[in-house]
């Protein structure tokens, strides 16, 4: 049988529900037209995997037809005999990087395609001090800078004031005690577990996505502020967790931690809570990617359900 | 006739030179029945960046819209339109058919200018390192070689350099007579025979233009390409912005310095990565030729000319320290340029304030007074604080 009638037998077992990976499935029927990627077929097999009841072609379309944006590999293609020229791989293997590269572009297509909603940045928050951990605080800020449009990743952001030996603003606690302590005489901070819980409402992974979602917004909207809002309510779900301090930083975290640390305790506020948990702080697990794909999946799945 | 001569690369291979020439001779070239549409001179790249949804540091966002806009042109003009930028060798299948698609019933050519693979691979290294990369050529070549293709770099690289797979994409769909591939000449060919040969693609007389480009995209030898790698590695992360990256490190120490020392030794292949590369540029010559494409030149000029084995290792410790020196020098004179501009402006910004003082009344003066004591002394500042919100401002 041709590389293309095999794929598109492949591509009308997927449309239809099914998710038999490529490797035991058999091929049969006589079938002609475009052939999408093993990157596109991948995701809408693991999408079948996860969906529910009847009407998955509309969205396992969206996606055969969704080339992969930005930088990645070429279209892979999938192993068979005659499969055309380029690289060919079973699409089980196809790296979840680029299963990613094409989900986020699908994201960012409902994103895009969703009415204009009202746009509301996330605040800094002034009163009262709240700063459990260094790295949660570290992790809230790459979430909020997310949110306002960044594409850095998680590493990157942190890199990029570890670089400098600067801290995001919202960081920097004694700083901001500093500034709210002009004009009052007292400054309440609370750290370690003393310090209230914030639920931001997106997990970690999710804002990982939106992340990858962000410069594709750039690409189609001059001002895309409105289709990241429509991208943020696609994602929100969950909370979010802290994320382990990338290891290369790790000594600049500790020493910027304890510096802020002493500087609350030399600046006479009023501290609740254990200074040395706010240095410690509790990392959680680090953010896999596969993580990441299987929050994209749910979210696609649960879009398109409704 | 409308026709349309799509020129999509590949990097290196004398490029900026011709899309400069274009833009700089847009008109004359107009007034030939010739449109090169482009209203800025990166107007083709914000165009592919647009059709090829790539993010580029922000860009992106003048890019919104602009494929369409230069389809538009396109199909609007009766005549010959050129259209060239080497990402678009990146381009997948799909972009490709979008892009042929917004032509309308233009008459569509493809044109792929190429350069063998042992010039390509060092001129990608040292490209890497001006932007910030810093893995060393060791490292590089194993990446570039790797058969698997996977990961950012090698992914990038044989998306833009892989002859047969670029034409493939882009030509598979058109006769071959309007698949176009020019060669690049071997090196100590006759100065402009490059520019003849493209000339001759795009339907121009070579003589009726001015080839000296003021754009020029300088190489540097191996020993200064480690020498700002080894600087990318301790100004990344955050130590230099991209703007002062692209202005001191890209433009002053790598284009405007280091690229003068031409004596010292030039980037090429070890033996192994040449044999390589020399054999899979065999291939290509082979399976290009049964194509039956226009070639300008030669597929053999594709194929690495044997050279003595000349080949310095940028990555031994054999660091040249005048490479240091020349780059700490330019790096003084530009720090004494911007000192000196630095003092001639607070000198002019003094001399401004002095003459808005003479030429104010007596209270404006006394306002300006206590505004400037309040800098320096905490009374003043509390006080205009305390008079400030008495006013409501």
């Amino acid at each position: 049988m041709s590389y293309e009638a095999a794929v598109l037998s492949w591509v009308d077992h997927l449309r239809s529900g099914g998710s038999t990976p490529w490797a035991d499935f058999e091929p049969s029927g006589d079938h002609a037209g475009d052939v999408p990627g093993a990157a596109q077929l991948e995701l809408v097999r693991l999408l079948a995997e996860r969906w529910q009841g009847p009407g998955f072609e509309r969205l396992a379309d969206r996606v055969l037809r969704r080339d992969a944006p930005g930088r990645g590999l070429p279209r892979l293609h999938v192993v068979h005999p005659e499969a055309p020229r380029g690289v060919a791989v079973d699409p089980a293997d196809v790296p979840v990087e680029e299963l990613l590269r094409v989900g986020s572009g699908v994201l960012a297509d409902l994103a895009l395609a969703a009415p204009a909603v009202r746009t509301r940045q996330p605040r800094e928050r002034a009163l009262p001090l709240q700063a459990p951990s260094f790295d949660e605080l570290m992790t809230r800020a790459w979430a909020r800078r997310v949110q306002l449009g960044s594409g850095a990743r998680w590493r990157t952001f942190y890199g990029w004031w570890a670089g400098r030996d600067q801290l995001p603003p919202s960081v920097d606690v004694a700083g901001l005690a500093q500034r709210l302590g002009k004009g009052r005489r007292r400054v309440e901070v609370y750290v370690g577990a003393a310090a209230a819980a914030e639920a931001v409402p997106l997990a970690v992974e999710s804002v990982d996505l939106l992340r990858r979602v962000n410069p594709l917004l750039g690409v189609h909207r001059a001002d895309p502020a409105s289709a990241r809002a429509g991208a943020i309510r696609l994602l929100t779900g969950g909370t979010l967790r802290t994320l382990p301090t990338p290891m290369p930083h790790r000594p600049w975290a500790r020493r910027r931690a304890e510096r802020l640390a002493e500087d609350l305790r030399a600046g006479g506020y009023a501290v609740h809570g254990d200074l040395d948990e706010f240095v410690a702080g509790v990392q959680g697990p680090p953010m896999y990617r596969e993580d990441v794909l299987s929050r994209l999946v749910e979210v696609l799945v649960k879009e398109s359900s409704t | 006739m409308k026709r349309v001569l799509v020129h999509v690369g590949a990097p290196k291979t004398g490029t900026t030179f011709i899309q400069d020439l274009l833009f700089q001779h847009r008109e004359s070239l107009a007034e030939q029945g010739i449109l090169y549409p482009a209203h800025r001179f990166d107007a083709h790249f914000l165009a592919a960046l647009d059709l090829m949804e790539l993010p580029w540091g922000g860009l992106e966002q003048q890019a919104v819209g602009a494929w369409d806009d230069l389809a538009e042109r396109v199909r609007a003009f009766d005549g010959t339109s050129i259209v060239s930028h080497e990402i678009l060798a990146r381009a997948s299948r799909d972009q490709v058919k979008r892009a042929l698609d917004s032509f309308g019933d233009a008459e569509v050519h493809v044109v792929l200018s190429a350069r063998d693979l042992v010039r390509q691979i060092p001129a990608e290294w040292q490209e890497n390192v001006k932007h910030r990369r810093v893995l060393d050529y060791g490292a590089f070549l194993d990446r570039i070689m790797n058969p698997a293709r996977t990961g950012e770099l090698a992914s990038w690289f044989w998306g833009v350099q892989d002859v047969p797979d670029i034409l493939d994409r882009w030509g598979s769909t058109l006769p071959p007579e309007h698949v176009h591939l020019v060669t690049v000449p071997p090196s100590g060919a006759p100065r402009g025979l490059l520019w003849e040969r493209f000339a001759s693609v795009f339907g121009l007389d070579p003589t009726a233009y001015v080839t000296e480009s003021e754009r020029a995209n300088p190489s540097l030898g191996a020993l200064e390409t480690d020498y700002l790698r080894r600087v990318n590695q301790r100004v990344n992360g955050g130590v230099l912005a991209n703007e002062h990256y692209r202005e001191f490190v890209r433009e002053l120490l790598a284009h405007r310095t280091l690229s003068q020392r031409s004596d010292s030794p030039r980037l090429s292949l070890p033996q192994r990565a040449r044999t390589w590369a020399t054999e899979l540029s065999q291939e290509w010559v082979k399976e290009l030729g049964d194509r039956g494409y226009d070639v300008v030149g030669s597929l053999d000029e594709l194929v690495p000319q044997p050279a003595p084995d000349d080949f310095v290792d940028p990555d031994l410790p054999a660091h040249d320290d005048d490479v240091a020196l020349d780059a700490t020098v330019a790096l003084l004179r530009e720090a004494a340029r911007l000192r000196s501009d630095n003092d001639r402006l607070w000198r002019e910004k003094e001399a401004a304030v002095r003459a808005l003082d003479e030429a104010a009344g007596p209270v404006l003066r006394l306002k300006r007074r206590v505004v400037r004591a309040s800098e320096t002394r905490p009374t003043v500042r509390r006080a205009l604080g305390v008079y400030r919100r008495l006013r409501g401002r």
